[in-house]
């Protein structure tokens, strides 16, 4: 079964291929089936590869199957390879059927409206990029996955293209996340030069036999590696175009966000946690981008007025929190993290997804009370929202956050400060999100639904609520009688979480203060949103409270901060130099040029006379020179 | 030396397409058929160039002091031969269209092509001059054989008078090497005084076959007046030919390690590469373009002899094949399109072309493309070679000439492409329909620009070219020891 291994990316790949030359002539239907079928088919052989995997691990806990050689100069050598690991498998699994169910999902809410088969060729691409970001075996087959993502972020936030915002935010997300590739490129650059190598496990190996920890280029690797991630992953400082991200459909939303493309980030790190670990001061730097990012976005999703833009912030925190568990070494709990957010993540985008498209309606103020008349929906909301509050021992969500929040402390990277950074963000995360449920299900009801979700965006809600819930009894804690069976999987791949000193708390202890922080959190909300909806709105808009409430509601003013910073000064550069300056240079040559023809034009008289004597011209000249040289 | 049965095996690509110049003449005697001479000619050359790959043909073989057979000559003769073959797809069309006699075409191409064939494997001057005039004669004919039109009967008596003036420089040149060594083998080492002069003449002759700065002035108004497939046969089957003999001699004589020579070889490549460029900068006559441009591919060729070296003989074979590849495509674009008395070989007439022709616009874009030496394109790989050649031995100011002029050449091949691809005018240009032969052709060489460009890797080191040289060098030095 391994051996179809290759199959998993093909088969969206080679959808997306077929899709993009001959989908215009296709009819819908057929769209589906293709665009839908791909993505079920790579679904179904990822699941048969991993009952593989786990019956008969293969040697070394890792597969590797080498397609072809790609790229043969020097001693450079890279081959079009894949490897499967517990890490890789992971990932490949979580993106294969969260996204079948996504693409499921956009059958309906796309179905009417221009380049039906244009969203699913660049779906399949999408999917199909990320999913060789994650099974690449060397660093530049990883890279080209990489900027595959880059691309069909790209093109699908800028779905809609005529509305020029949607193309702005298209570039936004481009172009910054294009910072961090940069970084992520001189990183690649670094490491070959350093090491001879880009296949990722022998750059591990060698940076563990070469690099003594704490070593500066360790730390420059390390650091540029981080630069690429934090791009990608939307943490800190360069998160500004997430949020922006929502002027794609939302079902891409929902792909961004929950299988592909913001937790690359997140496994660039846990694929080259041997690397990190000898950067002592760059895993300080993650787990404090993770503490700050999870926080200020906390803050900002509390402001917002856009249901799906609540819902982008949420994802900035939550990658925070898998930041901070890669930060403090708890390599298993960020992929943890990770793999239960991918499921309520999806979950409440594709059901928010329900809200926009029957109410046609974005802004949450003017929702209100469909608890009645969206009843799936609003049990789905329950379900997810709970989970990324982190509703204890119920949700899936709950599992995981209490896992990082405890190693945040425990861990001998942790520091108290990282600890109480993230209990504060589950009550923050609780308050926004039960804000959210409460403003758009209950109280008064604002707007009606026109229509009732159909069947294909009904069912993948449906079914992501059950992992929602389910997925983190896969990993109990001791006070429910520590099973593990999600470490116990993942160990072969990554390592345990370092032990340190821990006094004064427990984990047991731990749990409670973020589930008191949940418990403080929702009846904030409650209090605050359902019994005095008004005071909030009223103390909101006076005075200072106003101006911080602008602060968060606009992410901290990085946008701002960053157009002053970097893009007015260029706009201003450019507008200065519009006439370019070095373009005389070329003007020159290009005169120059024209000047020589123009003389040499003179020498083709069309004579043979003329001819005849340069030749004997040449001649003479020639052996003037040979004679007297 | 007496020749025997092994060595009439080794030239029997010469002796087929002789046979083969026989069989069309008989053939026309007794009944003038276009298409029967067409096939009787393609079929010779085909039959050539199996026979050059036959088992018996392996190694280096003198045969009779004039010719060396060895696998310098044979990859040369192959590259013609298939050279020789496109012109008559191309021609065939083409003459339907034109001519009223068509037969004696064949005759005369055949002719030329066993010139052609004489010159890599010459390893003596005589061989060197009757190869070269079996080549240059028929062309004279051949540039005018539309004697009713006035472009090519004036270019053919041009050809005719200044080939005359070239071949009297290059026989002076050989008569003083002989006086000087009492040998006409290439391999007979001169070192008195009258070598260097003596070289230079037959540089001076050789120069203007290849149309290299001094010496090509006439090439514009030739490859103008030329029917395009008599274009195609010059600047392909004629300057491979001359680029091989040329550059056998230079290594066997050793002429390569004379500082004048080296001097003048470097002075006349950078000349050729920035005249030719320059020329070409404002053309808007596609044949004239591509004559001047064929002045700086020269100029590029001429470059890969000056380095020297087994790099450099790879790359100049290469280069041969990717240069004439591309000019054969972008010749027989132009007479496939040819319709009656008009070749559309104006910018003007070419607009558009892309939108009324789309595979022909297709075809004239990769010519132009690897012309202009556009990665991906058979033109950039040869580049490449020759510049990695031009690297590995520190020749600096003529790899920087390479780039510099290549640049500049960017600019009117561009050109020709916006033109393909501007929209057409009103009414659309009356093309000729193109028939199977030349399109055969075209997408054979459409094939080698892009498979080459794409994937160069063509067994070119299994080919001991430059040892061919090399050992022949050496057999020089040995016998005169």
């Amino acid at each position: 079964m391994l051996r179809l291994l290759w199959l998993i990316p093909a088969i969206p790949m080679a959808s997306a291929v077929v899709l993009a030359l001959f989908g215009a002539g296709l009819r819908r239907r057929v769209v589906s089936i293709i665009g839908v079928g791909s993505v079920f088919a790579s679904a179904v052989i990822a699941s048969a590869v991993a009952a593989d995997f786990v019956s008969s691990p293969p040697e070394g806990n890792a597969y590797r199957q080498v397609l072809w050689n790609w790229i043969g100069v020097g001693s450079l050598r890279l081959d079009a390879g894949l490897y499967l690991d517990a890490l890789s498998l992971l990932m490949t699994l979580v993106v294969t059927c969260v996204g079948a169910l996504i693409h499921l999902y956009s059958t309906e809410y796309m179905a009417h409206g221009e380049g039906f088969s244009r969203f699913f060729a660049y779906m399949n691409l999408f999917v199909a990029s990320m999913l060789i970001l994650v099974l690449g075996d060397n660093l530049v087959f990883l890279f080209l996955g990489w900027e595959g993502v880059g691309l069909c972020s790209f093109l699908l936030i800028g779905f809609w293209f005529t509305d020029p915002a949607n193309v702005k935010a298209a570039l936004k997300a481009f172009i910054v996340t294009r910072v961090g590739d940069t970084a992520f490129m001189i990183g690649l650059f670094l490491l070959f030069q350093r090491l001879g190598s880009l296949d990722i496990q022998q750059v591990l190996q060698n940076a563990q036999a070469q690099w003594p920890t704490g070593s500066a280029y360790a730390i420059a690797a390390a650091a540029l590696l981080l630069g690429g991630a934090v791009g990608k992953s939307a943490q800190l400082p360069l998160h500004t175009w997430l949020p922006d991200a929502m002027a794609g459909p939302t079902p891409t939303s929902a792909l961004i966000h929950a299988a592909t493309m913001v937790t690359a980030g997140v496994y660039l790190i846990a694929r080259t946690h041997a690397l990190f670990v000898l950067a002592p001061p760059v895993m300080t730097a993650v787990a404090v981008i993770g503490a700050l990012g999870l926080l200020m976005a906390g803050f900002s999703a509390l402001t917002q007025r856009e249901i799906k833009k609540v819902l982008a912030w949420s994802t900035v925190s939550q990658i925070g929190y898998m930041f901070l568990a890669l930060g403090v070494g708890a390599w298993i709990g960020a992929m943890f993290h990770f793999f239960t957010h991918a499921f309520f993540k999806a979950l409440l985008f594709l059901a928010a997804g329900h809200v926009v498209e029957t109410l046609h309606e974005n802004d949450i103020f003017r929702m209100g009370g469909l608890r009645k008349d969206l009843p799936i929906t609003y049990w789905s909301f329950v379900i997810g929202g709970s989970a990324l509050a982190g509703l204890p021992y119920i949700t899936a969500g709950s599992y995981s956050k209490d896992q990082i929040i405890w190693r945040a402390w425990a861990s001998p990277y942790g520091h108290p400060l990282l600890w109480a950074a993230a209990v504060a963000a589950v009550l923050l995360t609780s308050l926004y999100t039960y804000r959210l449920i409460f403003l758009v299900f209950f109280g008064s009801e604002a707007k009606t639904p026109e229509h009732l979700p159909g069947m294909a965006m009904l069912l993948p809600v449906i079914v992501l609520c059950v992992p929602s819930i389910a997925a983190g009894w896969l990993n109990r804690p001791p006070a429910l009688g520590a099973h593990r069976l999600f470490d116990n999987f993942l160990e072969s791949a990554l390592p345990p979480a370092p032990a340190g000193a821990h006094p004064v708390l427990s984990e047991g202890l731990s749990e409670l203060a973020a589930a008191s922080a949940f418990a403080i959190g929702l009846a904030l909300a409650w209090w605050l949103y359902i019994r005095r909806r008004a005071h909030v709105e009223a103390f909101a808009s006076s005075g200072p409270a106003a101006a911080l409430h602008r602060l968060w509601f606009s992410g901290w003013g990085f946008d701002s901060l960053y157009d002053a910073l970097f893009v007015r000064p260029v706009v201003w550069i450019a507008t200065v130099n519009k006439s370019d300056v070095v373009d005389q240079v070329y003007a020159a040559v290009s005169l120059g040029s024209r000047a020589l023809n123009r003389a040499l034009a003179v020498t083709q008289t069309g004579r043979v006379r003329w001819y005849a004597a340069g030749i004997a011209g040449g001649a003479a000249v020639l052996l003037g020179i040979a004679i007297f040289l | 030396m007496t020749l025997d049965a092994a060595g009439l095996l080794a030239i029997l690509p010469l002796l087929i397409i002789g046979a083969g110049t026989m069989a069309v003449m008989a053939a026309i005697a007794m009944k003038r058929n276009h298409k029967a001479a067409a096939a009787l000619s393609f079929a010779a050359i085909i039959v050539a160039l199996i026979s050059a790959w036959m088992p018996s043909s392996v190694g280096t073989r003198a045969v009779t002091p004039l010719l060396t057979v060895d696998d310098y000559s044979r990859f040369f003769t192959t590259v013609l031969l298939v050279l020789s073959a496109g012109v008559i797809l191309v021609s065939f069309a083409y003459l339907d269209t034109t001519a009223a006699r068509r037969e004696e075409y064949y005759l005369l191409l055949l002719t030329g092509t066993i010139g052609a064939l004489v010159l890599p494997s010459a390893s003596h001057y005589v061989a060197l001059f009757l190869g070269i005039e079996l080549l240059s004669i028929p062309l004279y004919a051949l540039l005018a054989y539309l004697p009713h039109r006035e472009r090519p009967l004036e270019a053919g008596l041009k050809y005719l008078v200044l080939a005359g003036a070239s071949s009297a420089f290059l026989l002076f040149g050989i008569a003083l090497l002989y006086a000087e060594t009492g040998s006409m083998a290439f391999g007979a080492v001169a070192a008195g005084q009258l070598a260097t002069p003596a070289m230079v003449l037959i540089l001076v002759g050789l120069g203007f076959k290849l149309a290299i700065v001094p010496f090509h002035l006439w090439t514009a108004d030739v490859y103008q007046g030329a029917p395009a497939p008599v274009g195609a046969f010059i600047a392909t089957v004629s300057k491979g030919a001359v680029i091989a003999v040329t550059m056998r001699l230079l290594f066997e004589s050793g002429a390569l390690s004379w500082t004048a020579v080296r001097m003048l070889l470097m002075i006349m490549a950078l000349g050729s590469m920035f005249a030719g460029n320059v020329l070409a900068l404002m053309q808007t006559n596609v044949k004239r373009l591509l004559a001047y441009s064929s002045i700086s591919h020269l100029g590029y060729v001429l470059m890969g002899i000056q380095i020297g070296g087994a790099l450099a003989v790879r790359a100049v074979a290469f280069y041969v094949m990717a240069y004439t590849a591309s000019v054969l495509l972008a010749f027989g674009v132009v007479s496939a399109l040819s319709a009656g008395q008009k070749e559309p070989e104006e910018l003007s007439e070419l607009e558009g072309l892309f939108w009324t022709r789309p595979w022909m616009g297709v075809m004239l874009t990769l010519s132009m493309m690897s012309l202009a030496g556009v990665p991906l394109t058979v033109g950039f790989m040869g580049k490449y070679y020759l510049l990695a050649a031009g690297a590995d031995s520190s020749a600096w100011l003529l790899s920087i000439g390479l780039v510099v002029t290549s640049a500049i050449g960017a600019y009117y091949y561009l050109r020709v492409v916006v033109a393909i691809y501007s929209s057409p005018p009103e009414p659309t240009q009356a093309y000729q329909r193109v028939t199977w032969p030349a399109s055969f052709a075209l997408m054979l060489a459409t094939a080698v620009v892009l498979w080459l460009g794409v994937y160069p890797r063509l067994g070119l080191h299994r080919l001991d070219l430059a040892g061919s040289l090399r050992s022949a060098e050496q057999r020089s030095t040995a016998t005169t020891r």
